[in-house]
């Protein structure tokens, strides 16, 4: 995407793209202040990479490295032994507060497994149930093959069972 | 790809991902951050580099790994002349080189600091805070090391350096393809009181960790564990200044008045041809201790206890004989751990068709003799072969 003058143009880029980058954070971080950050390190990240490589499809790219970086910054958090789960009074205070606090719970409770999984692996997942990408598309964007996508979303998801299982395990020993 | 949708895992996996999907998202992005995010973008694209090619135009990362040609004989130097109580010299067993100008702090393992400032010309100048002093022109291959505490200047005349072009190491290469595969970013960190961004690099036998700014991209401090004299060793690099003006006398290689001059003249030997500087650093090994093979080819200890010292100086023949060791280390350094094993400890050159060494080079296997003869290998042969 470029100017006339051969330049990319970043407004457009980011006025056309913003919007999409914004929800995929929100959806994964669901906290303003880490969307914010990481809405900006998106855009620095694909600018850099822009210098290395020929951008063919800045949607599916932002996308990606939004992801990344979500991911990053979850498991950078969930490290720090911070409320992950915890969620912007904003966007938790919509709608019926039980039902929030309910969906929140399962949120947190799969964003914790997440969090232990491979990075790639987690993005990939989160790419397909989330953003709703093909295996093929993501396979795209992170250098995989669709049956390399296919088999790592299998074993994370059989990691995640794995890691639900123990994590409700013991909760049910600590209520007891 | 089946899954069981019967199971309580998968529906609370699945509740799980629902519940992601339909958080209720804010409106945004909002014009705050538009604006802030563009105007980090225009400041970030008006810098026509980044960390990784601003290290590799400047050649620097280059320049540290070819440094690693050059302390081969100035640790050599070191540790032979530690030795000898009158000279010492372990402050600068490390240095590192770089183009244009620059300056940078360098602490050794050691925990030693030196102030190094360095030109595009293939020149520079490594200060200790004791006062000594190291000198090195690339296009004349003359090395010159003051130290004040011994009165004592080392002129080291280092012939058939390669050039920068084709300098040897493999790094070279390595950290020009940094930004492809090489490289991982390892995403954001702290370091000395700044957010960095940290990548790492590893390649043959270095290993690089860079933090840079996350903000102006400048390199804030690079770690390189390199492979020194069969062992491992971190120089840190830090304080990073770039395009500095450097006092005319900086790297003036004038002995000063009243000092003891020892000279040296090495014939550097072919960083490239691995399998030579192993079969000749092994003869140099027998021939000084009747014909034994050491126990060891990846640890100095036992070879430089036969290097000799007439007259408070190393022979050129020792010097570079142990430059050659060094070399060895880097033709290993290159090979996977697995693609090599040596066999010599406790052999002699009478054992003529015992393997002392093996390695594999695009998928064929070539094997070194008692009697210093190659062969080529069908497979890699077992630690008691004959």
């Amino acid at each position: 995407m470029a100017n006339g003058s051969g330049m990319t143009d970043w407004e457009g880029i980011v006025r056309n793209h913003g919007p999409t980058v914004w929800r995929t954070l929100f959806r994964l971080l669901g906290r303003r202040a880490d969307v914010d950050e990481c809405f900006q390190e998106t855009f620095l990240s694909v600018l850099e990479m822009s210098r290395r490589q020929k951008i063919t499809c800045w949607s599916a790219l932002l996308q990606t490295v939004a992801t990344r970086k979500a991911v990053d910054r979850l498991r950078r958090k969930y490290r720090e032994r911070e409320e992950a789960t915890e969620v912007d009074a904003m966007a938790s205070g919509m709608g019926d507060p039980l039902q929030a606090a309910m969906e929140a719970e399962r949120a947190g409770l799969l964003q914790g497994a997440m969090v232990k999984l491979p990075a790639q692996q987690a993005q990939a997942i989160y790419l397909h149930a989330l953003s709703g990408w093909s295996y093929q598309e993501i396979g795209q964007q992170l250098g995989l093959s669709s049956s390399a996508v296919g088999v790592a979303i299998h074993r994370g998801k059989q990691r995640l069972r794995t890691l639900l299982e123990d994590s409700l395990g013991a909760r049910r020993r600590g209520e007891s | 790809m089946t899954e069981n949708h019967s199971d309580p895992l998968d529906d609370i996996l699945e509740a799980g991902f629902t519940s992601l999907r339909d958080r209720p998202i804010a409106d945004g992005p909002p014009e705050e951050l538009v604006a802030g995010t563009l105007a980090a973008l225009s400041t970030a694209a008006e810098r026509k580099w980044n960390i990784l090619s601003r290290v590799n135009d400047m050649k620097f990362i280059a320049r540290v790994a070819a440094a690693v040609l050059v302390v081969v004989g100035l640790g050599v130097l070191a540790v032979v002349m530690l030795r000898s109580p009158e000279v010492t010299c372990a402050e600068v067993v490390e240095m590192v080189r770089n183009a244009r100008t620059m300056s940078c702090l360098v602490t050794t393992p050691k925990q030693a600091s030196m102030k190094i400032i360095m030109n595009d010309r293939g020149q520079m100048c490594m200060q200790g805070n004791d006062g000594a002093r190291m000198t090195w022109d690339e296009n004349s291959g003359h090395m010159v090391m003051v130290q004040p505490p011994t009165k004592t200047v080392i002129v080291m005349e280092m012939k058939n350096l390669p050039r920068q072009a084709d300098q040897p190491t493999e790094l070279i290469e390595s950290f020009k393809k940094l930004e492809g595969k090489s490289a991982k970013d390892l995403g954001e960190a702290q370091i000395d009181g700044h957010s960095a961004e940290k990548f790492s690099a590893t390649k043959d036998q270095a290993e690089y960790i860079i933090w840079a700014d996350r903000r102006t991209r400048e390199p804030i401090r690079i770690d390189v564990t390199v492979k020194m004299m069969g062992q491992t060793a971190t120089v840190t690099l830090s304080n990073f200044k770039f395009d500095i003006e450097i006092p005319k006398n900086a790297f003036s290689q004038e002995i000063p008045a009243g000092y003891t001059v020892q000279r040296y003249n090495v014939n550097v030997p072919d960083i490239n041809k691995g399998e030579e500087n192993v079969v000749e650093s092994l003869r140099g090994f027998a021939l000084r201790d009747d014909g034994k093979f050491p126990a060891k080819l990846d640890d100095m200890t036992e070879w430089i206890k036969l290097v000799k010292i007439v007259g408070q100086k190393v022979s050129d023949s020792d010097m570079q004989w142990i430059i050659r060791f060094q070399l060895v280390q880097h033709f290993l350094g290159t090979m996977p751990k697995s693609d090599w094993k040596y066999l010599g400890g406790g052999k002699t050159t009478k054992d003529t068709n015992a393997v002392i060494f093996w390695y594999k080079k695009d998928k064929r296997y070539r094997a070194v003799y008692g009697d210093l003869r190659v062969e080529n290998l069908q497979a890699a042969p077992s630690a008691g072969s004959k």
